[in-house]
């Protein structure tokens, strides 16, 4: 399978001069490319000119301060996946990582291009005429469905495929993104406007990830991924959760799922029943339900209700058995 | 064009590639390597894996551009003159091969995990080839194999 067109390949060394690539001609931003390129072979995108980010320096990596941990968004998965800090300050990001594609892949593959990955929607990857491709229907209504949103939709029913986006939201996260004119910190969870849709201005890179220490001292975490295969496959369902227990009550609980609409899903109803409240199986339960009482399945895709509900719950428990 | 320096195996190689190739097709088409498979194309199968600088990476994902000054292992790499690397004896001892196709990128994988653990669990030579498929073997002898070769590794 080959790439059909040439391109103009080319690797400036600051963001500023990869923002004007961008701008001035409409360069397509290329880090790790595990995303990109099957999307050059299928000619899903054609460019004109490429903008590799691989040698702006001080893009990837992971660094610690006293009050945030900063990712690069040129870190590859397997360093997000294998980095001793994250074991043991933020297990789950490094989990959910490592639940990604392949060990290739992650060797690779970047968390900012894992952030910024377009839609699987079967309908979108093989060129039907859908909203995304300038049509006037979504094919999954009506269509298959199974891996779809349960939460509705404005126009385009694909959900949003990113493993560390679902995590990272649950931490509270925020993006730094950079340009030519000047840098913009903005939380993750807003980051995302629809499928396909993130709030990025052209000529903006994606720079880094922040999490606040706060949000990783006294917390507990857990990431679950429910799919078909386990190795090389994409969530059906995911979820991440962040809890903080003082004296023995949930004093901040953070819950969001993955791949069951459009965006990120936080599930407030969930958060609002754990706060305040001491974690107890009833209270998992409880929690578990609100969090899909919203829910909207379509025809094929009802399944995703349950697994999401227990996901959930698995998620919680898992986090009560180290409370005791 | 785009000049890129490369060291193949061992060989150092100046080549003048154009934009949109990737590894696999350079590896394959400019350099005869017709051990890099090239299965599925969009970095699912794992027929293609080679070793970056040491690392397991699909070469049909990776633009050939990308590659410049670095060092690239292929399947060809392993054997020294007749004698084969231990995973390649291991495999056709244990009979891990029947059609052969994801063979070589099972081997690389199989190779980046011994070069750094010289004696891994089940679950972690299950963990190194997990970006492989295999449609033949069922994978019990592929693992068998590894885990047979772990026992007579010499660090290359």
């Amino acid at each position: 399978m080959i790439i059909p067109g040439e391109f103009e390949y080319v690797s400036p060394s600051s963001i500023s001069e990869a923002s004007r690539e961008i701008i001035e001609r409409d360069a397509v931003v290329f880090a790790g490319g595990t995303d990109l390129v099957p999307m050059f072979k299928e000619k899903l995108v054609t460019p004109k000119v490429v903008v590799n980010l691989k040698k702006i320096p001080g893009m990837d990596g992971i660094s610690f301060d006293k009050a945030y941990m900063s990712i690069g968004a040129l870190t590859t998965l397997a360093s997000l996946a294998t980095h001793p800090s994250i074991l043991e300050k933020c297990p789950s990001i490094g989990k959910a990582a490592k639940s990604i594609a392949s060990p290739q892949i992650r060797n690779v593959g970047t968390v900012g291009g894992n952030l910024c990955q377009n839609l699987r929607c079967p309908y979108f990857r093989q060129d039907f005429p859908c909203h995304k491709r300038g049509g006037k229907k979504c094919f999954a209504v009506g269509g298959d469905n199974y891996l779809h949103s349960i939460f509705g939709a404005k126009r385009c029913f694909a959900v949003n495929p990113s493993d560390l986006a679902t995590i990272l939201v649950a931490y509270d996260s925020k993006v730094i993104l950079e340009s030519k004119e000047g840098v913009r910190e903005i939380f993750l969870e807003d980051f995302y406007l629809g499928p396909g849709e993130f709030d990025i201005e052209k000529g903006e890179i994606l720079k880094e990830v922040v999490v606040s220490s706060e949000n990783m001292d006294n917390t507990l975490d857990a990431f679950l991924k429910f799919r078909i295969r386990q190795s090389i496959d994409f969530a059906l369902v995911n979820v991440g959760v962040v809890l903080k227990i003082q004296n023995g009550l949930v004093e901040k609980a953070s819950v969001v799922l993955g791949a069951v609409a459009g965006t990120p899903y936080r599930a407030v109803e969930s958060e609002k029943a754990l706060t305040g409240n001491e974690l107890t199986k009833e209270l998992i339960e409880e929690a578990a339900h609100k969090a899909v009482e919203k829910a909207k399945p379509l025809s094929k895709n009802e399944y995703k209700v349950d697994v999401a509900r227990i996901l959930i719950k698995r998620a919680l428990e898992e986090i009560m058995e180290r409370t005791l | 064009m785009y000049r890129i320096d490369i060291n193949v195996n061992g060989e150092a190689h100046t080549l003048d590639v154009p934009s949109n190739a990737t590894l696999l097709e350079v590896l394959r088409d400019n350099l005869g390597l017709k051990g890099v498979k090239e299965g599925c194309g969009k970095g699912e199968c794992g027929a293609c894996t080679v070793l970056i600088n040491g690392i397991p990476v699909n070469a049909c994902l990776i633009l050939a551009v990308d590659v410049d000054g670095m060092e690239i292992t292929t399947i060809e790499g392993l054997a020294r003159g007749d004698e084969l690397n231990p995973i390649q004896e291991s495999f056709i001892e244990h009979g891990a091969v029947q059609c052969g196709f994801c063979t070589p990128g099972m081997i690389m994988s199989a190779k980046h995990l011994l070069d750094n653990n010289s004696r891994p669990t089940v679950d972690e030579i299950k963990e190194a080839i997990s970006g492989n498929l295999c449609r033949c073997t069922g994978y019990v002898r592929i693992i068998k194999a590894i885990e047979a070769a772990s026992e007579r590794y010499s660090f290359r």
